[in-house]
């Protein structure tokens, strides 16, 4: 069995937000949609302050609470537990939204712009109105996913088969790859460094690992 | 926005499916409860409740993206609360109808199970809404069910005292029902805040601590009162249980209005821990919003 994840250091992240522009470029994601984002977290009280950065999105739960409550199927998993939306079945009812915890999840109602006046070219030419409408979320680059599994490559290693925000990733904050190959980087990362995933005590069992302590 | 936020996914039109579903539910029920002692007068009562459900119904088709999809919410009866609730209420409208059309108690008395049904669903469809944590709690079941319950006696009540429904006489057990039902949503209601103390995050806490009193006091102690009232004195009961009915009614409404929408922060963000970042210490956790 194959079960793709991610792993942020947070130790790494300097919140540059790189991955969320490398996200928006590969998807073509409309403006105020941000399927990766890195959120900016200020802690402590003044002199123990505190600055984290945390990269957040669709966590692709294993039990994910999105697809238990979609009433059209549109939200489904597939065996390597990456979660879709099949944006053609998708109603737009907006219950996954209010059921998923990771506010990973978007619905819009027009074709954003950047500016004002008019469309720029690169929006008009990856304009994407099957999105209209309906929830959309981050797939963890599944198409790059296929295609380099398809040409014989391997996801989290060859970055043709690595979602773009890893790849962007300018700190190396952000690893991805099959959790249950106990040879790939992320089994790696998470038996030698102490690991917490989000909400965890909600069940979701998300599979998004955030190191926090640093190689032992 | 790190700390939660209130949910802007759902707004109004989602509210009114859960005030008029659960309403018309209600009346269902209630009538139901009521025709033994007045088999003539559920007419009435059963066509208004199938046209609240409808009217929630079309609020939510209303909201939906992609409206000319609707039939895809039959989809998944096997995990979504949603689509079982589409189901019911396939099964529930027709056969509401048919009791209109035909008023028997064969008809009725499975009219309010599969009403019961419908209210069930709809408190499930919360329940597993698990980015808001105060709709998540296991007490939302209860509290929407007799909220659901009370609105329809409530309404039934409202509907008797007009007028409007067509009895001979004041159908005692329906006025022991109605007390019933604004004690177990009272009750229900105070599990559930006492529930959602640690479990929700402070600004929705904060929402329903507010609105506490108001609910307790016009929406329970008032109505009951009132109803007392118009059983000790039945030269007065009609303009009496009007306003027990409307009380409890209206404050049903608000109450789930302002858990759709103004109590409905989502869970926001955590850390279980901050990180230790370069030669430095990790330190504590962090989850704003919530103390």
């Amino acid at each position: 069995m194959t079960r793709y994840v991610m792993v942020a250091d947070l130790n790494r992240c300097v919140g540059c937000q790189t991955c969320t522009a490398a996200c928006k470029h590969a998807n073509a994601t409309t403006p105020g949609v941000q399927w990766r984002r890195v959120l900016d977290i200020e802690s402590g009280e003044y002199p123990d302050v505190r600055r984290t950065f945390v990269p957040v999105g669709c966590m692709h739960c294993s039990e994910p609470p999105c697809m238990e409550v979609c009433p059209s199927t549109a939200t489904r998993q597939r065996d390597d537990g990456l979660v879709t939306i099949d944006y053609d079945l998708c109603i737009g009812c907006g219950y996954c939204m209010v059921a998923c915890p990771y506010q990973a999840r978007f619905k819009v109602t027009s074709i954003g712009k950047a500016y004002k006046n008019g469309h720029m070219s690169h929006e008009q030419s990856r304009e994407h109105r099957e999105r209209l409408n309906v929830a959309q979320k981050c797939t963890f680059c599944i198409d790059r996913i296929d295609a380099g599994l398809a040409a014989g490559l391997t996801p989290g290693e060859d970055v043709d088969a690595t979602p773009a925000c890893v790849n962007s990733c300018i700190a190396d904050a952000l690893t991805f790859g099959d959790i249950e190959d106990s040879d790939s980087h992320v089994s790696q990362l998470l038996r030698e460094q102490r690991s917490f995933r989000m909400h965890e005590e909600l069940g979701t069992e998300p599979g998004f690992y955030y190191l926090w302590e640093g190689a032992s | 926005m790190i700390a939660p936020s209130l949910q802007k996914y759902w707004d109004g039109r989602a509210a009114g499916n859960f005030v008029f579903g659960g309403a018309g539910s209600g009346l269902i029920i209630s009538t139901a409860i009521a025709t033994p002692f007045n088999t003539a007068s559920m007419s009435a009562a059963l066509l208004i409740g199938a046209c609240l459900i409808a009217l929630g119904l079309l609020l939510v088709w209303f909201e939906i993206g992609r409206p000319l999809r609707f039939i895809n919410v039959l989809r998944n009866p096997y995990t979504s609360w949603m689509s079982r609730e589409a189901w019911t209420a396939i099964v529930l409208l027709p056969l509401t109808l048919a009791a209109f059309a035909l008023p028997t108690r064969g008809l009725v008395i499975p009219a309010a199970f599969v009403a019961l049904l419908f209210l069930y669903c709809q408190a499930r469809i919360l329940r597993a809404s698990a980015g808001v944590p105060t709709w998540r709690q296991r007490g939302t079941m209860a509290l929407i069910v007799t909220t659901g319950l009370t609105e329809g006696a409530g309404l039934y009540l409202l509907l008797y005292a007009t007028g409007l429904i067509d009895v001979l006489s004041l159908p005692i057990p329906l006025l022991i029902t109605a007390v019933l039902f604004i004690g177990g949503r009272y009750a229900t209601w105070r599990s559930w805040l006492h529930e959602l103390q640690g479990n929700a995050p402070t600004e929705s806490l904060s929402v329903m601590r507010t609105f506490a009193k108001q609910f307790i006091v016009v929406g329970h102690l008032l109505p009951i009162v009132l109803i007392v009232v118009a059983w000790l004195i039945p030269a007065i009961s009609d303009i009496v249980l009007a306003v027990s009915g409307v009380l409890v009614l209206l404050s049903g409404w608000t109450f789930k209005t302002r858990l759709i929408l103004s109590a409905s922060h989502i869970q926001g963000f955590a850390i279980e821990h901050t990180p230790a970042r370069g030669g430095g210490r990790s330190g504590p956790g962090v989850k704003p919003g919530w103390s």
